[in-house]
């Protein structure tokens, strides 16, 4: 695993003076701080495996900034975004939270809330990061199972019993039990259910969740 | 506010009342020797055996004294008319009949005065009311009594003239006395001098001088009857000029010089009313001289009522023009907020860091963000003095300046609406343009009209362009605002600066018609057409500084 990344803070706003006095302001936290001028540079600029968040304005020169949202979510850039704005535009606000805006902050902030805004983002992205790294291991784990322990597996989450398993197999019972306990062992399973919830929780399966 | 105030605060009869014993003490000799005068001068021109004055000034000296500087001056006007009594009738008259005489002439000139004040009357003859007032005033209560006194002294020592002969003939000989010297003293004595806009010094001299010789040449005694006669109208068409052009002062005064020149004349036996004998010379030549008066007054008043009401426009103008400003404001508000809280954002931002920068000792750093602090400050201030100055305040005083510096605090307040409504702004303006003569809150509120009806027509297309540009031809300087938008519908180009002719949303209609009436009382011209390219033209026109004379 590489080692862990230093979170970044993308701050984009197309007032120069806007961005030294805000770059300065999360500085001082210890924050680090890339800014932008306008919403290509940011395309250009971030990158998606880095921990961090975006502090975007609202309007931008070449792209507004929901547009920019949209448009790194569908490169994979999936950090928080907290919008600020000088406009106090409430229908802007209410599309940008309605899109997954973590935050909309009206220009000039308040004492802190701009810092806990970024922490909080930065703290959710943390998150998301770690529940990501926690799935990739277990589809790791979903393609160590052998041939046969996966079909087990999927009749298991049918909902059949051993007996029927073996019978569809045309294997003894005894089989599908030693199977069974295999397949426990190696998706790290704690009971049945747990199983259950960690194989559904897998791409492969998550289709079974949808009713039919 | 207006240049020019309509009406300044007039002397108040009741405060002068009380004035300084110095003062009082001049004003009554200057009285008494006037009244004094004035009367010798009137006896000089008795044709007749019995006595009677061609002109009698003396009353409308007592009046436009009284009425200027209230009831203290009656006891000087006593003593004047006291000593004019003794001196000409002298032992002739019995002393009750002499302290009658005076008391009435005193009586009728407080009456008078009183009567003027009581009825608004105002010594600036700016309004045709002051003029029928001092004619009913002078002639009912201070002539009619005073010849009525007059008249009946002279009647008492004589048995061959009636009493209502005589009085007519007092009556009139005041009343014309009246007209020609209380103007006069009322105009230079109570009134501010104002010069009209077209007035001229060489303009005043050449009247005068006009005036004088026509009136001596007239009343020399050196031409025909038949040709001084028709000549002697000539005054007419200089007074009715110096009414037009001329501080009402002037006026006045050439009506009283005219006047004095036409009765000296004729009380020596010259010019073309001396043959006439007593009545018919007096009466003609009054009848002429009270319609000189006559009209010079009126037409002094008329043009006093016609600039009352230019000033009282061109008031009206400013404050739709002001109205006007501040709804622009208010529509541009939401452009102007983000104007302002972003350098907001910059202080506050500034000011939170530091206050942690402090907390951790890091000083130079500190220092740092307290000068970008500062500077913030400062962009923000600048703004919030562009809004202001647009907004109010400013006086629409006329003062020199280059077209780059009226331009550029429109194109600033306008800079969030080009972003917000991504239009593209060219603009052309040669360097080095001469100055105009403007008021620059008023300019720049047609340009900023201008360029939002274009920035209106332009939201939401593509390509949205607004071109502005300035050019001189011949002595003018002409601004542009093109844009390429929808152009002006066919149907509305004719109406388009009528008030109220709006098909906008929400538009009141009065944004052209406001500019327009602005670039007119700068004395350019306003005009829109469509552009054979699609989009609208607007192109207003202002005189250079060096074309006009100043006003």
């Amino acid at each position: 695993m590489p080692a862990p990344k230093v979170p970044q803070v993308h701050l984009v706003d197309d007032d120069p003076d806007v961005r030294s006095a805000v770059s300065l302001l999360l500085k001082t936290e210890d924050f680090r701080v890339t800014a932008y001028a306008d919403a290509q540079s940011v395309l250009a600029g971030v990158d998606a495996g880095t921990p961090g968040c975006l502090v975007l304005d609202v309007r931008l020169p070449d792209m507004d900034g929901l547009t920019l949202q949209r448009e790194l979510k569908s490169r994979g850039v999936e950090m928080p975004v907290v919008f600020i704005t000088g406009h106090g535009d409430i229908p802007m606000a209410v599309r940008a939270v309605a899109e997954g805006a973590l935050d909309f902050l009206e220009k000039p902030f308040h004492d802190g809330t701009l810092i806990e805004g970024v922490r909080h983002a930065l703290e959710l992205d943390a998150q998301r990061r770690a529940g990501a790294a926690e799935m990739a291991q277990v589809e790791e784990r979903l393609q160590s199972l052998t041939p046969r322990e996966r079909q087990v597996l999927e009749k298991l989450l049918d909902g059949k019993p051993n007996k029927l398993i073996a019978r569809d197999l045309d294997v003894s019972v005894r089989t599908v039990e030693i199977h069974r306990s295999n397949l426990m062992l190696k998706m790290g399973a704690k009971s049945p259910s747990h199983l259950a919830r960690l194989a559904l929780a897998c791409h492969d399966f998550r289709d079974r969740l949808t009713p039919e | 506010m207006a240049t020019a105030p309509i009406r300044l605060s007039e002397r108040s009869f009741s405060a002068s009342a009380r004035p300084a014993w110095l003062w009082l003490a001049g004003r009554s000799a200057m009285l008494v020797a006037l009244y004094y005068a004035v009367a010798l001068w009137g006896l000089v021109f008795t044709p007749d055996a019995h006595g009677i004055p061609l002109v009698w000034p003396a009353t409308g000296v007592g009046l436009a004294f009284v009425y200027l500087y209230g009831w203290s001056l009656l006891p000087a006007l006593g003593i004047a008319a006291g000593l004019v009594t003794w001196r000409f009738t002298g032992t002739m008259m019995p002393l009750p009949e002499a302290i009658g005489t005076v008391g009435a002439t005193l009586a009728g000139i407080a009456l008078g005065a009183r009567a003027l004040h009581h009825f608004g009357f105002s010594p600036r003859f700016e309004r045709l009311r002051d003029v029928g007032l001092l004619l009913l005033v002078g002639g009912l209560a201070a002539s009619g009594l005073a010849a009525t006194v007059g008249a009946w002294g002279i009647a008492v020592g004589t048995e061959t003239l009636r009493f209502s002969d005589t009085w007519w003939l007092c009556w009139m000989a005041d009343l014309m006395g009246l007209m020609l010297i209380t103007p006069v003293l009322m105009t230079w004595l109570g009134a501010p001098m104002v010069r009209p806009a077209e007035h001229t010094y060489t303009k005043g001299a050449m009247l005068i001088g006009a005036l004088g010789l026509v009136s001596l040449v007239v009343y020399s005694g050196q031409l025909s009857a038949p040709l001084a006669m028709p000549l002697s109208y000539a005054v007419f068409p200089l007074i009715m000029l110096a009414a037009l052009r001329c501080p009402v002062q002037v006026t006045t005064t050439l009506m009283l010089a005219a006047g004095t020149i036409a009765l000296s004349g004729t009380g020596w036996g010259l010019g073309p009313f001396a043959d006439m004998g007593l009545g018919k010379s007096l009466l003609s030549l009054n009848a002429q001289l009270g319609l000189l008066v006559l009209t010079g007054l009126v037409l002094s008043a008329l043009r006093g009522e016609r600039e009352a009401a230019e000033a009282r426009a061109r008031q009206h103008l400013e404050e739709l023009a002001r109205a006007g400003r501040l709804s622009t404001l208010g529509e541009l508000s939401a452009g102007l907020a983000h104007e302002l809280n972003q350098p907001l954002c910059v202080l506050t931002s500034y000011a939170q860091a530091s206050k942690r920068l402090l907390e951790r000792g890091q000083l130079d750093a500190l220092r740092d963000a307290l000068i970008q602090l500062d500077a913030g400050a400062h962009r923000a201030a600048e703004t919030v003095r562009q809004m202001r100055a647009f907004a109010a305040g400013q006086s629409p005083e006329r003062v020199a300046i280059a077209p780059t510096d009226l331009l550029k605090p429109v194109l600033d307040l306008l800079q969030p609406e080009f972003r917000r409504c991504k239009v593209e702004l060219d603009r052309s303006i040669p360097p080095r343009l001469p100055r105009v003569r403007v008021a620059p809150v008023q300019v720049e509120q047609v340009l900023m009209n201008l360029l939002r009806n274009a920035l209106e027509a332009l939201e939401g297309r593509s390509g949205a362009r607004i071109q502005l540009w300035v050019d001189r031809t011949g002595r003018e300087l002409a601004i542009t605002v093109r844009d390429n938008g929808p152009g002006i519908p066919p149907g509305r180009l004719a109406s388009l600066f009528d008030p109220f002719a709006t098909w906008k949303e929400g538009g009141m209609g009065l944004g052209l018609s406001i500019s327009r009436s602005l670039v007119e009382s700068h004395g350019g011209q306003l005009t829109a057409a469509n552009v054979p390219e699609g989009g609208a033209e607007f192109r207003f026109t202002l005189p250079m500084e060096d074309a006009r004379a100043r006003t």
